[in-house]
């Protein structure tokens, strides 16, 4: 059931013809491996967005974190676990911060 | 899988060319499960307002049809909605066709349902320019208890008689035109409505991501060069010279800079390059126009967080911008009936200097009062589509007059229409799939039923 509200809200949501301030519930912050400058950490959010279904990231070159936007809820256990099993190196845990 | 998968292509003579893409999969549709079925489509190729998906039909047999929940997806992942919970407690979709130009939506008709239908969702959608070889998968989800089927078949019809949807101001062909060297600010909230980069004219891009399109004209020969301002990572290219707006553009861009740096990027003289990847500086050269000649810019942010840019010009040597632009040029102006209310629709092909557009009534054609002032596009050479829906209807004729302001307060009368809409009807009572008479807050699907004995339905989500 919770599946099908979620893809009528995003049928719904595709269906509006007028530009909207994007609002998101949640960030996720997290480093990788050895991505400590911006254009190596751009070569790497592609990958985070296809992995992760998400639009919205950023990488904060002064702390070498990438930072994740979105509305989907990830248990933070289980994104670790998904990004690595794909390659992507990440170093220590990722934190996630409840914008509600 | 007990999959089947059929190919037929058809030729329809004497009306134009289609391409049929059938499958037969048989499979079980159980309650409270979603099943999938894929057709591979070949040889389709792009689709877009010329030649795209016209049409999707389905065969299901099942009992009770509000338990279902249907949608396609095509190759690119984006999700079509084709029926949700329609049809009460009635049979099969038996040979049911969702077709844009259709009559009667789905929403209102009745089971079992057979020939065409409106979609819930906006199939002319998927003419966005993209390749539609691939898979397309239709998927039946059965949300409730009690009641299973069948889908037995389904097809995909590819035609010359396919629509598209307007492009809006993120993607080319809705590009805004800069006439002024004066700073504006833009941002957009997605790719918008079509495909408008891929391997052969992206450059140094990577697809779109947040991105606004704008054309400028050089009036003069000179150097063009501008900053845009924002706190995330902001990329661009331009296209030209041209002689004209080609949408989307061809081949690789004259200026690209995908630069990873969160902050300014533009045009900046002694830059000392021409196209950037991720790991350049933000900047590259100013562009060296000849008088009258067109360029195509796409501004992108990469973040795709929602944040605003300013862009200022920078115009050296002499250069300046062409601002002979067409007025308004208005190419559709009607008004029509749907369900309770009136729809007034307008498009344009070209705006200069648009303020807004003012919509007034009348219930004569002589006494107007007003009814709404609706933002215009400022400075456009792309269609541009307004809708404005009036839901007070109370008379059986009603007239809209549509006038046009120019940001220095000149005003234009651009033109009448009028609606015959009849006895108006009252609402007698509203239920819901149960039987229980609800409100009009009621969320999902309602029936409205009238004093002339009519029904609507409705869903609320």
């Amino acid at each position: 059931m919770l599946k099908i509200i979620l893809i009528n809200f995003a049928l719904f949501l595709g269906t509006l013809s007028y530009a909207q301030e994007p609002s998101f519930d949640f960030q996720y912050k997290f480093s990788i491996t050895g991505i400590t400058e911006n254009g190596a950490a751009k070569m790497q959010i592609d990958l985070i967005r296809k992995l992760m279904g998400v639009k919205a990231v950023k990488f904060d070159d002064s702390l070498d974190r990438f930072i994740v936007f979105t509305h989907l809820e990830f248990d933070p256990a289980e994104l670790l676990l998904k990004l690595v099993a794909n390659g992507v190196a990440i170093e220590g845990e990722i934190v996630k911060i409840d914008l509600g | 899988m007990k999959q089947l998968l059929t190919l037929l292509i058809s030729f329809t003579i004497g009306i134009g060319w289609g391409q049929t893409f059938t499958t037969t999969p048989g499979t079980s549709i159980v309650s409270l499960a979603t099943i999938s079925s894929s057709i591979t489509v070949a040889g389709v190729g792009i689709i877009d307002c010329d030649y795209g998906l016209e049409e999707v039909c389905i065969d299901i047999d099942h009992t009770w049809d509000s338990d279902l929940f249907i949608y396609l997806e095509d190759p690119a992942g984006d999700l079509y909605l084709l029926t949700a919970y329609n049809g009460g407690g009635g049979d099969d979709y038996s040979v049911t066709c969702f077709n844009m130009a259709a009559v009667t939506p789905v929403s209102i008709g009745t089971a079992p349902f057979n020939g065409s239908y409106i979609p819930d969702g906006n199939i002319d959608m998927a003419n966005n320019g993209q390749d539609a070889d691939g898979a397309w998968t239709l998927y039946v989800a059965d949300d409730a208890f009690g009641d299973d089927g069948t889908l037995t078949s389904w097809s995909l019809l590819f035609s010359a008689d396919a629509n598209c949807v307007e492009p809006t101001t993120a993607d080319c062909d809705g590009g805004t035109t800069v006439c002024t060297d004066e700073t504006f600010t833009g941002n957009s909230d997605g790719d918008g409505n079509f495909v408008d980069l891929d391997a052969t004219n992206e450059g140094c891009l990577s697809g779109e991501n947040q991105s606004s399109w704008y054309y400028f004209q050089a009036a003069t020969d000179g150097d063009y060069a501008f900053t845009i301002e924002t706190a995330v990572d902001y990329d661009f290219a331009v296209w030209g010279p041209l002689a004209a707006i080609v949408c989307p553009p061809v081949g690789a861009p004259l200026r690209c800079s995908f630069a990873a740096v969160a902050g300014n990027t533009g045009l900046e003289a002694g830059a000392g390059d021409l196209s950037e990847d991720a790991f350049g500086d933000g900047v590259v050269d100013p562009i060296t126009a000849s008088a009258d000649d067109i360029f195509i810019i796409c501004i992108d942010n990469y973040t795709a967080d929602g944040t605003s840019f300013d862009l200022t010009w920078d115009l050296t040597a002499g250069a300046s911008f062409d601002c002979l632009l067409l007025p308004i040029d208005l190419i559709l102006f009607e008004a029509k009936q749907v369900g309770h209310s009136n729809l007034i629709e307008w498009r344009t092909v070209s705006e200069l200097n648009n303020s807004h557009y003012t919509l007034e009534t009348s219930i004569d054609g002589v006494n107007w009062e007003f009814e709404a002032d609706i933002a215009g596009a400022g400075n456009s050479t792309g269609k541009i589509g307004y809708e404005y829906t009036d839901y007070s209807v109370e008379n059986e004729i009603t007239y809209y007059r549509l006038s046009q302001t120019d940001f220095d307060g000149k005003k234009n009368r651009l033109g009448t229409v009028s609606v015959q809409n009849g006895a108006a009807k009252e609402i007698v009572k509203i239920i819901n799939l149960m039987g229980h008479e609800v409100d009009e807050t009621y969320k999902g699907l309602k029936v409205y039923i009238y004093t002339d004995g009519t029904m609507s339905k409705v869903i609320s989500q």
